[in-house]
């Protein structure tokens, strides 16, 4: 594996490289949050910003301590590789008959600082949507076009829990390149042929062996910021055999059902089928759209809702997350990146319950 | 590699309809889909939408499609008729597996539109009568009103031991009266048999737990879900049972492998 040590100018150069070729996506702050958007310039990222998060709670602050001061965004990747609505067909009927177009539209698409719990998630779509019978054509096409910076956290939020949700930190996780800041310069560790063409185009020093010990130490002392723990062994067995709690009920009565979780959540992939029709009923535009177990009408069957109350959909969302997922993929649906927890209105804990329920 | 879109819908043409009831109507399709028995389809209604329909009977390129009007999609079968075009996607799921009780007695167990999902494995136990010890068949429906299939009924009594229950009393209806578990007791029932049953999940409950009593092993009952299968390709989520994606884990599970999530309300 190539490595190399930036300097800050240097980062900034690579940057502009990897914009020049793709849509770049990249945090900045926005609105009041840390946020993936598009076409940001380097001076845009939020270097020097932090978010204070815990349940129900989120707040943005400086700090100087360094650049990538701040940890993971509030939107994640599926955002770009699973928009929330995606036009996917168009029907026309022209006198009885129909025709069908399929749409494929794409971005070619580069990630800058992606942590490793949202490439861990990616990790985790490309189980649903590519290793499947039925691949899903769309999220394919992006996915192989893309590129990733990765970027390991400095600190962790008073929500991250990645540690317990079997996160590798000697994982790249499909990351081209993989950049860890260390003295206010960045360790680039070169992971893929297309990242090493990226770095062929700017001059660079070859970094010296000292620095891995360096990086470690990054890591080693990241892992200690994180003060969330769950305790995962034989997490699913345990869950299965809770599912009748009546500990469900009471999280049924706190929980609003608004879908906040299964909108921030990075691997929560459930979608609806819509319509749209002209009014003089022509053309029927066909869309994916995001959708969300906690949607009252999500499990109706004959009109008939198979999860009529609210704790049943809470259940659904924990148990798919930490138990069913293990089933259905061999991984948690869970990577321990706490957005559910600080976007949660009524300050539900998804680490706090799932201990809770293990410990009844 | 050049991948096959998923959602890419074919053509079909409506060969007959025929109104079963009230509410339920039978189409026969001629289309290229191949289905094997207990999968479904995917029909889309234009500007209505999709829904997935069982395939109730296949014979040289036509399906036999059995449709409740209840939603848009649905509604759509209302107003079809012989000739028209018709757009389906397909087929999907796993399929019945008679043949994995060779010699033995087969019990089929029909719940109201459920029949639709057992007819052709009906047909099939028919057509290899001989390779079975016995085949039953058993139906149960709330009202004389919800029958489906009537001008069946003969010909298949003539074959294999088939009964009909209607839950309601009607002066319509002179034979048993009661459910679909009355019927069930009336039958000698080997340990040793295969069954298969589609219905209303209640109705499934109750007649596993009776034939569990009888010392039927649940991984010999074969059991058909209904849920809403939105996409079909197990990334829509919507048809989730416990760990199950029942569009491409089932329709058809083996009920020992869902026992435990299936009596829990809201799985």
């Amino acid at each position: 594996m190539e490595r190399y040590i930036l300097t800050i100018d240097q980062l900034e150069e690579l940057y502009s490289i990897i914009k020049d070729e793709y849509k770049l996506i990249s945090p900045t702050l926005k609105d009041g949050v840390i946020q993936y958007s598009q076409n940001i310039d380097f001076k845009d990222l939020p270097f020097g910003y932090t978010q204070m998060e815990s349940a129900g709670f989120y707040t943005v602050k400086t700090t100087d301590d360094c650049y990538f001061s701040y940890i993971r965004p509030y939107n994640s990747l599926k955002q770009f590789l699973r928009p929330p609505k995606v036009n996917f067909m168009t029907v026309r009927r022209i006198d009885n008959n129909l025709t069908f177009e399929y749409h494929l539209k794409y971005e070619k698409y580069a990630f800058f600082d992606v942590r490793r719990c949202d490439l861990k998630a990616l990790y985790i779509l490309d189980k649903v949507f590519i290793e499947n019978k039925y691949p899903d054509i769309q999220y394919k096409t992006v996915r192989e076009n893309m590129f990733i910076v990765g970027v390991n956290c400095l600190k962790a939020s008073d929500v991250c829990f990645c540690e317990s949700m079997d996160i590798n930190f000697e994982e790249g996780y499909g990351a081209d390149i993989f950049i860890t800041e260390i003295d206010k310069n960045f360790l680039v560790e070169v992971l893929t042929e297309k990242g090493k063409n990226f770095l062929n185009k700017i001059k660079l020093k070859k970094q010296q062996s000292m620095n891995l010990n360096k990086k470690e130490e990054v890591i080693e002392k990241f892992k200690t910021t994180i003060k969330k723990k769950l305790n995962t062994e034989n997490l699913k067995d345990i869950l299965y055999s809770k599912i009748d709690s009546p500990y469900w009920e009471e999280l049924g009565k706190r929980c609003l059902s608004c879908t906040s979780c299964t909108q921030v959540c990075p691997t929560c992939f459930c979608f609806d089928i819509r319509e749209e029709n002209s009014l003089d009923m022509k053309v029927s535009e066909r869309y994916f759209v995001w959708d969300s177990c906690f949607n009252q009408t999500f499990a109706t069957v004959h009109k008939f809702n198979l999860r009529e109350k609210i704790s049943h959909r809470y259940r659904q969302w924990l148990m798919h997350k930490m138990a069913y997922w293990q089933d259905q993929f061999g991984t948690f649906g869970c990577i321990g990146c706490g957005r559910c927890i600080t976007w949660c209105p009524v300050k539900i804990d998804i680490q706090i319950e799932t201990q809770k329920l293990r410990d009844l | 590699m050049i991948l096959q879109n998923p959602y890419c819908l074919i053509n079909g043409k409506v060969i007959k309809v025929k109104r079963e009831n009230y509410n339920t109507v039978s189409v026969w399709i001629r289309s290229d889909i191949k289905p094997e028995n207990g999968q479904y389809v995917i029909f889309y209604g234009f500007g209505r939408g999709e829904a997935p329909i069982t395939v109730a009977s296949y014979n040289d390129g036509i399906s036999l499609h059995t449709i409740r009007i209840v939603g848009d999609v649905t509604g759509y079968f209302n107003r079809i008729s012989e000739g028209d075009d018709i757009y389906l996607r397909g087929p999907y799921g796993n399929s019945w597996d008679l043949m994995e009780f060779e010699g033995r007695q087969i019990i089929i167990i029909s719940g109201g539109l459920g029949i639709a999902a057992t007819r052709w494995l009906m047909e099939e136990a028919i057509q290899n009568r001989d390779r079975f010890k016995e085949v039953i068949s058993l139906y149960g429906v709330k009202s004389v009103d919800d029958l489906l299939y009537r001008e069946e009924y003969e010909n298949w009594s003539s074959k294999i031991r088939f009964s009909v229950i209607v839950q309601n009393p009607s002066e319509a209806w002179s034979k048993d009266v009661g459910l679909i578990t009355d019927l069930i007791e009336k039958v000698k029932i080997d340990k040793d048999c295969g069954v298969f049953i589609c219905g209303p999940d209640p109705m499934v409950k109750a007649v596993v737990n009776q034939l569990y009593n009888i010392g039927v092993d649940k991984s010999n009952i074969k059991v058909s879900l209904e849920r809403h299968m939105k996409c079909s390709v197990g990334t829509c989520g919507h048809c989730m049972f416990g760990p199950f994606f029942v569009c491409k884990d089932g329709p058809v599970f083996r009920f020992s492998d869902i026992d435990h999530f299936f009596d829990k309300k809201g799985v």
